[in-house]
């Protein structure tokens, strides 16, 4: 690929949306919204992450890149858009690693072949080219040789989802979509993964979207952060910005429901209890549990703000996005 | 009576598998107070489970408490007949599953489900028990719970399901409810919601919690003492604060250092390496050896006594940090 583009994913106002049957037999169907009107950005070598409580839309979005669903809007990967004709070199620049690694491991198929079948897909190498591929990336993940030939159910949890970032990576991709990819591992073995995907993002050319709902994992690896609510992204911004300054209720309703062990009540840092009200017709989605929720955020159709913010050396243009009518700002 | 409403002594649960005997909880000792909420912390495959499952009967055919006392409330569950067993299960002793969906009944309506076990244990009316559902459904932090008792499993999310078997788990008021993984299958905000009414339900009805996390963020935000659990034994037991701020036994030391925090980022998570032992693998007297990079030949050849390091604090290593 010669012509390498600086932005790695483009997103623009892509919107998702499902036919809801209703609950009754003679009651009318109607669309539900998925995505709603999603834009943005990955450059080349970054780790974005993509944070938001389930049913927000977050794996929707990492599928939509993935081009298996549906959507409205354009998404480019490396400057080129998913169509039926395309799909094996598109294939080839984004690769996903999801939540459960042992339903994405054929188990009758052993780590070595599952590594190699990429290759074998795209047509690349030698039958024996393949396999001294296969060999190095087990090394690489922090596995060695003498798995190669092992089944999916001799190993742990945490060596799986090693096999499976593996696999990930094996035909070089631009783009590794990693949806809540140490959610269902402990967290002793998660922080395992974790160093892995730092220490492989060092020493190899790509950028990842990172999809979980614990702010403190995504703030530890990601470069920038998008917050996610009901499909729209509501704040996103540098790491170090958003994590310690956000500005949205949302944000820090996450921010204050993540266990911390180095505070006793992390739960009241930000005075949150669930508030019940209506929802807003028209108006802002988070409404009817947002404290600081006016008349205005009611009627009023969302915004989108720009805060200034400090240009850091890896992301000269970073802005920080709210969407929102009352941010908080920090006095 | 005592203070406890549980005292665990040398409790032993095996597993019978193609021929051996291979212990998964190995002589644990602990005791959880009345009204107090005690956590229980490890990886998975360390006996966590194990010992909750043990406490409430629930164990597969192959699996037995093969020695200890277990005292509940001033009764040894291990000599109870089976009836005065099934009396205190569910009722005075209750517990709620990490799984909520296949935990409950998916063809039963949850004010049905909820309030079987008031129809099981004692002699209420229709009336009592229908009242008696709303108010643990309410307790659980279930809106509308009118309308949620005629609902059925599938038509609740995640969080309000485990608000469900929250609400059974209560009903009867028991003296202990055994939580185990809770909130393993929840995202953070319902976390931290379903963690606030186990707190609330604790101070309004006294009621003794166990909660097994694998989670020490978890375990921080409501419980008052802590062991640490590791191949079937507590390594390390104390009050929460004591443990988090100044952890003594390695493998405590890692599972804290694994919680990716914001003082971290940028620096390599310094997570313990290695694996929990399968419960198959003959391990050495201290079961952390195999993994710790303070062990020496010592840990190979002797069992850790057990160590006071304060009041509260119990600790069983050879070399403490």
């Amino acid at each position: 690929m010669d012509n390498k583009c600086e932005e790695i994913l483009e997103v623009s106002h892509v919107t998702n949306r499902y036919r809801d049957s209703g609950s009754g037999f003679l009651s009318r169907s109607k669309m539900t919204r998925v995505l709603n009107d999603v834009s943005l950005t990955i450059h080349r070598d970054e780790i974005f992450g993509l944070v938001g409580e389930s049913g927000c839309g977050k794996s929707t979005l990492g599928r939509a890149v993935l081009g298996l669903i549906p959507f409205e809007g354009t998404i480019r990967v490396d400057g080129m858009e998913y169509s039926a004709k395309n799909r094996q070199e598109f294939t080839r620049s984004v690769q996903a690693v999801f939540q459960d690694p042992l339903s994405s491991l054929n188990p009758r198929r052993t780590i070595a072949a599952t590594l190699e079948e990429p290759l074998l897909t795209h047509g690349i190498g030698t039958k024996e080219t393949r396999r001294q591929k296969a060999l190095e990336m087990l090394e690489l993940v922090g596995l060695d040789a003498s798995y190669a030939d092992r089944l999916p159910r001799e190993l742990s949890g945490g060596q799986r989802q090693r096999v499976c970032i593996g696999a990930a990576l094996m035909i070089d991709p631009d783009l590794v979509i990693a949806d809540e990819a140490t959610s269902a591992l402990d967290v002793s073995v998660g922080a395992q993964i974790l160093n892995l995907f730092q220490e492989i993002h060092d020493r190899k050319d790509f950028a990842m979207l990172f999809i979980s709902h614990n702010l403190n994992v995504v703030y530890y690896l990601c470069d920038r952060i998008a917050v996610m609510y009901r499909g729209s992204i509501v704040e996103q911004g540098d790491a170090e910005s958003l994590y310690n300054d956000p500005q949205h209720p949302y944000t820090r309703m996450l921010l204050s429901a993540v266990p911390e062990i180095e505070e006793a009540d992390a739960m009241s840092r930000y005075g949150f209890d669930e508030t019940r009200r209506e929802s807003a017709a028209e108006g802002c989605d988070f409404y009817h549990r947002c404290p600081y929720a006016t008349e205005a955020c009611r009627k009023m159709p969302d915004l989108v703000s720009v805060l200034p913010e400090q240009p850091t050396e890896k992301n000269p243009q970073a802005e920080h996005f709210v969407r929102c009518w009352n941010p908080v700002r920090n006095a | 009576m005592s203070e406890n409403i549980l005292e665990i002594k040398h409790m032993t649960v095996t597993l019978y598998e193609n021929g051996g005997e291979y212990k998964v909880v190995n002589r644990i000792s602990f005791n959880v107070g009345k009204g107090e909420i005690v956590g229980i912390v490890g990886e998975s495959g360390c006996g966590k489970s194990m010992t909750a499952l043990a406490l409430q009967d629930l164990l597969k055919n192959h699996i037995k408490v093969t020695e200890g006392s277990m005292m509940f409330d001033g009764k040894d569950l291990r000599t109870i007949s089976p009836a005065e067993r099934r009396q205190i299960n569910g009722s005075d002793m209750s517990m709620i599953f990490q799984e909520p969906m296949t935990s409950l009944n998916p063809l039963q309506r949850i004010g049905t489900q909820v309030g079987e076990v008031l129809l099981l244990h004692g002699k209420h009316s229709r009336e009592e028990i229908e009242a008696r559902t709303l108010e643990a459904l309410e307790m659980a932090g279930l809106p509308d719970p009118k309308r949620t008792m005629r609902m059925y499993p599938h038509e609740l999310s995640g969080g309000m399901r485990q608000r469900a078997m929250i609400a059974m788990g209560i009903i009867a008021r028991p003296k202990l409810l055994i939580a185990d993984e809770p909130t393993t299958a929840l995202d953070v905000t319902t976390q931290s919601h379903v963690l606030n009414i186990l707190k609330r339900i604790n101070e309004q009805t006294g009621t003794a919690i166990l909660l097994i996390s694998h989670d020490l963020g978890v375990i921080n935000m409501i419980c008052s003492r802590v062991l640490v659990m590791y191949a079937g034994k507590i390594v390390e037991q104390g009050r929460t604060e004591d443990i988090l701020k100044a952890p003594v036994h390695p493998y405590t030391k890692g599972l804290i250092a694994s919680i990716p925090t914001r003082r971290m980022k940028g620096a390599s998570l310094a997570s313990i390496q290695g694996r929990v032992p399968p419960v198959t693998e003959e391990k050495p007297p201290c079961p952390f050896a195999s993994r710790c990079d303070r062990a020496d030949k010592v840990c190979f050849t002797e069992y850790p006594g057990r160590k006071t390091i304060s009041e509260d604090h119990i600790l069983w290593c050879h070399h403490e940090l």
